[in-house]
């Protein structure tokens, strides 16, 4: 019998649940259709949301899930984007900012949605800067907001309503 | 003036700002570049692409089950719509049969081996969409392996949808139609009139608001009325003569009256993918 409890479980667990984010963020987008009309327009952010999650319950005892963050960034970005640098830089900045800020955050599920807001409003943010700096995405700021921010942080931010649960049960279970 | 270049953090925060841009551009430029990406490039995306088909398998199949439920209840009209085109259908593929027939004859009597309108098709499924909304692009899961190579052409159902942007061994992605600017050598395509030349031009973008493709560099529109049909031209690149782009439906003149855009309606909705089809041209490109 496996220890599911002892620490090399807890590195390869939470590698794998990261990974399954990693793959649900794209296939689910491919898969809902009504996720992708011109005027709807959602990024679905799971990776970001289980990351977020994973590092405000984790133990500062060491910086594994920053290598993590970085490994699975340069992936997703060879992956979907062919553009290195987008979630390369995204995913280790926020497990850096989070860790950060993690000790002036209650354990509590209006706090932790809160620091994903924000995180994913400047991840999104920092997309599209570089998509206008690179000519490649062209549409306006207004339009950015209306079409692409508002439904990005409704949906991801259901999506997070219905992980939270699960997912702080699952962790604080396992590993603390 | 010390005290700020001293600040180790500074430092730290402006390297790591250079690394990102320069990656961000050296990343960009060599992608246009290259023909395949880079051989650990590829093996990774590869590896990911195995995995992302089984994180695949059972969303897909969800997904299934509710089209069957919502086709169930349309099979009755649909039904009756299509019976009506049936015997239509009948008479046009024999023609179509006999017209290819003779075609090949000529051919031959001509010594001609290939031309633009031979193509064949390369059928992959899509395991995964980029996140990324300025990025539509698609992950199918058909490599170099299968023969598919980077700029071909992609269809779904009837219609254009984009081409191949990227190429590795399992896998590769497709740039969509409909992203704003990612394509960058445009399709050459022309309307097919009844008499007369046909007007030739290039789908320049996508209008966003009416879900129209713009057609643009159009030597003169006089002729071209709505509901004309919109095919591929075979000029440049790797794509095939005949493929079905969709249909005019309306036709709109610029300031001075001089230079004209044909809206076209596109065949296929460009959002609703699980099968496509990578056009494979049989001549060599010229």
């Amino acid at each position: 019998m496996v220890d599911l409890k002892s620490k090399t479980a807890k590195y390869i667990g939470q590698f794998i649940i990261l990974l399954l984010g990693f793959f649900l963020d794209g296939s689910l987008k491919s898969t809902f259709t009504n996720l992708n009309k011109p005027s709807f327009q959602v990024s679905l952010q799971i990776l970001l949301l289980l990351l977020v999650i994973m590092v405000l319950h984790d133990q500062k005892e060491d910086n594994h899930l920053f290598w993590y963050s970085l490994i699975l960034g340069v992936l997703y970005d060879s992956y979907y984007s062919r553009i290195f640098g987008l979630y390369s830089t995204i995913l280790p900045l926020t497990v850096i900012v989070v860790q950060t800020v993690q000790s002036y955050i209650p354990e509590s599920f209006v706090f932790e949605w809160s620091m994903y807001f924000i995180v994913l409003t400047i991840s999104m943010l920092y997309l599209y800067i570089i998509g206008v700096f690179l000519n490649l995405a062209l549409v306006d700021m207004t339009r950015f907001i209306t079409d692409w921010l508002g439904p990005t942080l409704l949906v991801n931010s259901i999506i997070f309503l219905v992980l939270y649960f699960p997912m702080t049960k699952l962790i604080n279970w396992l590993w603390q | 003036m010390r005290n700020f270049f001293s600040n180790k953090k500074l430092i730290i925060f402006m390297v790591v700002i250079i690394v990102i841009i320069s990656t961000i551009t050296a990343s960009l430029t060599f992608s246009k570049r290259r023909s395949q990406p880079a051989f650990i490039h590829q093996a990774g995306n590869d590896g990911l692409g195995i995995i992302g088909n089984v994180v695949a398998l059972p969303i897909n199949g969800v997904r299934n089950i509710g089209d069957n439920f919502s086709n169930l209840f349309d099979t009755y009209q649909e039904n009756r719509r299509l019976k009506a085109h049936l015997d239509d259908l009948a008479q046009t593929k024999a023609q179509i049969s006999a017209l290819k027939k003779e075609n090949q004859d000529l051919k031959r009597q001509v010594k001609l081996n290939k031309t633009l309108t031979d193509y064949h098709q390369i059928t992959a499924s899509v395991i995964s969409r980029s996140p990324n909304n300025w990025q539509n692009y698609l992950i199918i899961n058909k490599g170099a392996l299968s023969g598919v190579k980077k700029d071909m052409p992609v269809m779904s159902g009837s219609g254009l949808v984009g081409r191949v942007v990227e190429v590795n061994q399992t896998n590769s992605k497709v740039g969509l139609i409909s992203t704003d600017k990612s394509l960058s050598n445009k399709f050459a395509v022309e309307v097919t009139k009844n008499s007369g030349n046909d007007t030739s031009g290039i789908i320049d973008r996508y209008d966003k608001d009416d879900n129209l493709l713009v057609m643009t560099n159009v030597a003169s529109a006089d002729k071209v009325k709505t509901g004309q049909k919109v095919i591929t031209s075979g000029l440049g690149g790797l794509t095939p003569r005949g493929l079905y782009v969709g249909k005019v439906v309306k036709i709109k003149k610029d300031d001075y009256g001089l230079v004209s855009s044909i809206y076209v309606k596109p065949a296929t909705d460009l959002n609703n993918f699980t099968i496509v089809t990578v056009i494979s041209r049989d001549v060599e490109h010229g």
